[in-house]
């Protein structure tokens, strides 16, 4: 008696000014065949003379359960109850959020009423993203961080309005926080549509896209550059810094560009897992090699020396970030240089955790270690999404959840292609090495 | 094995198709009219002896709610404009058109025994008197409200909002002046969805989004909850005697009975028939027969008390989504998502 197919909903968000009233205009006015109705949170921003657009004014209800992150979106649930009493007017649901909204209780509404459920599915949630104030803005609210983080589709907007090199650090950024979602450049909030309609991210049937490169790790160091350095004695100046002490190394690299120095990070990453030898200023000399130095940065001035037997190009890489320490190699130029997000800042800062192994889980202990991370970091746990080779299932079981909704299926058989794990958990306050242990604990 | 008492069934006879999905429906005290909204907007009035349907009005986007005054002569409705519209019966005209506050005016009732009008818009809760002037605008309301109820006193009037029930005591006639509104709270950390008075006045019950029912007999400070439902019970419907509570919330119809000590420790019935959820349910006005439509597309007929089983089942052209039966308990009237309204007599 039911229409079979559930009308699927997106949900944008996205602080004032990113672009979300041009985006929903667009989708509007644009002629892709689709008859959209549109749940706006202001009413009269966007297609006024439009049956289809409704007001909405948000109220969060609580579940009477004790737990602080169920809530659902309680206006929602009784606006998609209405809209649905004229389902043969419209193919799809646009659900547009407040500014300052938290996407936990949007995006549980759709799994936490049976009658929603029955008749709509959570296309993806949409965020966009004002390039040229998101930095601010994530340094103050919350909320900025926690649309990102729970978002499967970001578009980075008016991207005409930062630099290119501001751009890329606010991806780093971005992606840091969450290495599962697909950001799109955008200038005007222009792009194809099919990137934001239909994409069937809470969909377990279709097929999960975490890229290995989507989850890079964390470094011990915070930069890294490439110097040509001559034959015989530099000297390395640097100023007082926040700390009393840096770490550094210093590897041969094979040329002195960005290539030169991407090729060194994984040697690098090894060098600073070394012991350490600590120098003092004026005292033993810096040279390349395997040696992880400590540099005691207690009694100035700050001036070391660094012996290079062969010239050519050489790559630094240092704990803290060079310019707290104003740190410099006299006369030497430097030819390029990168950061790395360190893995020891902000704990409490948003991130996305990636695990991957090729061993095969055990279903029960799996059971329980999910269970008891949503049961204790369910509220600081705001998606999480991935691929599980479970011993004895011969196919791929898929899982997504948003907070403490965590809903798994077997999808199609592995064959003969190669097993493997790949999890993906974004929040706050995520331990990764506890996460991982979690993990390993379940390996069957 | 019970014996049924009577063996009754539902005779399908007059019909007809509004343009819409049905959202509401009443009938007139003398069962000649019946009054539906419609979601594409009209408001329509029915007259099954001629055969005749006329739209007397529409509400721009969505008409959503409809009550009939006790005496008949006036008829009220609430839309998705925002507006709650008074109409006079004898000339179907509308006689006012009043601001609900930007938000859909989503729930109306006229008072029982009085002359105010109640409309729910947002979580405003607004009494007019008939001439159009407003008397009372509540608003302690946590959220927007999803029910409103009179009892049959028409002395206390319930709202049902995130958070409870909130129970407002209006006394004094209708001029404002001398309307007096004591309010006081039945609190339930949930969203409240339906309001059901019992006939004597002294239980009101709620169906929660949680999946619970709630009562509070009068006095009360706390509720008597009662859980374990699959899904939000959004019908609540007492029999005429008092006895029984019939509750959706499933695909089952779960009637809780209140003869003696009351349901609490006790099992209800369970009546089993629907293999979809429950859209609608309504009590006979006099007796203990209850019609329920389910999203499975059927309608069915019980005596609860009697027997568990359905007494008559039909299989409808959609899902019934209104359920109304006239004063006298001879007719049910099913509003459908189609829009289709189709008229049963009880045999």
């Amino acid at each position: 008696m039911n229409s079979s197919k559930r009308v699927p909903v997106t949900v944008l968000t996205g602080f004032l000014g990113s672009g979300k009233t041009t985006l929903l205009n667009r989708i509007l006015s644009e002629n892709h065949g689709k008859r959209i109705a549109v749940i706006e949170n202001e009413f009269g921003e966007v297609g006024v003379d439009n049956e289809l657009v409704i007001g909405a004014e948000e109220e969060i209800f609580e579940m009477n359960n004790g737990c602080i992150c169920c809530t659902v979106r309680g206006d929602l649930i009784r606006i998609l109850g209405n809209l649905m009493k004229r389902r043969d007017k419209f193919d799809y649901i646009m659900v547009e959020t407040t500014g300052m909204a938290d996407p936990g209780p949007v995006a549980q509404t759709f799994f936490m009423d049976e009658e929603v459920q029955r008749q709509l599915e959570l296309d993806a949630i949409v965020t966009l993203v004002d390039a040229k104030h998101i930095e601010g803005h994530l340094d103050k609210m919350d909320e900025a961080g926690k649309q990102i983080a729970f978002a499967d589709v970001i578009l980075l907007n008016k991207t005409d309005l930062v630099s290119e090199a501001d751009l890329e650090r606010i991806e780093r950024r971005i992606s840091a926080m969450n290495a599962a979602a697909k950001v799109f450049h955008t200038r005007d909030a222009a792009l194809p549509l099919d990137k934001v309609l239909n994409v069937g991210a809470f969909d377990l049937n279709r097929a999960l896209a975490v890229d290995d490169k989507f989850l890079e790790p964390e470094y011990p160091f915070e930069w890294g550059g490439v110097y040509r350095l001559e034959r015989g004695r530099h000297r390395m100046t640097l100023a007082t810094g926040p700390d009393p002490s840096i770490l550094l190394a210093l590897v041969p690299a094979s040329s002195a560009d960005a290539a030169g120095l991407s090729a060194q990070v994984e040697a690098a990453v090894r060098v600073f897992a070394d012991d350490e030898k600590e120098i003092a200023p004026g005292g033993r000399p810096v040279v390349p090699g395997n040696t992880c130095y400590r540099l005691a940065l207690d009694q100035g001035p700050f001036q070391f020396d660094v012996d290079i037997a062969e010239s050519g190009a050489y790559a630094l890489f240092t704990e803290h970030h060079r310019d707290e320490f104003d740190l410099r190699i006299q006369s030497a130029e430097l030819f390029a240089a990168r950061e790395f997000k360190p893995d020891h800042e902000h704990d409490e800062e948003i991130k996305s955790v990636g695990i991957t192994d090729p061993g095969a889980l055990d279903s029960t202990r799996l059971n329980a270690w999910i269970s008891q991370l949503l049961r204790d970091q369910g509220n600081d746990i705001f998606r999480m999404k991935g691929v599980l080779n479970v011993a004895g299932e011969d196919r791929r079981v898929v899982f997504q959840g948003v907070h403490m909704l965590f809903d798994a299926a077997p999808e199609r058989k592995w064959g003969t292609r190669p097993r493997y794990n790949r999890l993906i958990f974004i929040g706050r306050n995520l331990d990764r090495a506890a996460l991982e242990s979690g993990f390993r604990a379940c390996l069957a | 094995m019970p014996r049924v008492a009577q063996a009754a069934r539902l005779i399908p006879g007059w019909e007809t198709s509004l343009g819409d999905y049905v959202t509401a429906l009443a009938w007139t005290p003398r069962g000649a009219r019946l009054l539906a909204a419609s979601a594409d907007g009209g408001i329509s009035v029915l007259e099954p002896e001629q055969g005749q349907v006329s739209t007397i009005g529409e509400h721009p986007r969505g008409a959503l709610c409809v009550s009939v005054r006790a005496d008949g002569e006036m008829y009220a409705s609430g839309g998705q404009d925002g507006k709650l519209a008074l109409w006079d019966a004898a000339a179907l005209r509308e006689v006012a058109r009043l601001p609900g506050d930007a938000a859909w005016v989503e729930h109306v009732a006229f008072q029982p025994r009085g002359t105010l009008i109640a409309a729910a818009a947002g979580k405003h809760l607004k009494l007019w008197s008939p001439d159009g002037a407003l008397v009372r605008t509540l608003s302690d309301h946590a959220s927007t409200i999803a029910a409103i109820g009179w009892d049959s006193n028409g002395r206390q009037l319930a709202a049902a909002a995130y958070g409870g029930l909130w129970i407002h005591g209006v006394a004094g006639t209708p001029s404002a002046s001398n309307v007096t509104v004591a309010t006081h709270t039945l609190t339930w950390q949930g969203s409240a969805l339906s309001v059901a008075w019992h006939p004597d006045n002294k239980i009101i019950a709620s169906g929660m989004q949680d999946g619970t029912v709630h009562f509070w007999r009068s006095g009360a400070r706390e509720s008597a909850q009662m859980s374990g439902y699959p899904t939000k019970v959004r019908q609540t419907s007492w029999s005429a005697s008092g006895r029984f509570l019939a509750t959706g919330g499933g695909e089952q119809i779960t009637v809780w009975d209140f003869r003696g000590k009351g349901p609490e420790g006790t099992r209800p019935l369970e009546l089993n028939w629907h293999v979809d959820l429950v859209a609608a349910l309504a009590f006979h006005p006099q007796s203990h027969y209850l019609a329920s439509g389910g999203r499975d597309g059927r309608l069915a007929l019980w005596h609860p008390g009697e027997t568990l089983a359905s007494l008559d089942a039909h299989q409808l052209p959609a899902i019934a989504a209104v359920l109304a039966w006239s004063a006298d308990g001879k007719r049910l009237a099913v509003g459908c998502e189609s829009g289709l309204v189709r008229l049963y007599d009880l045999a």
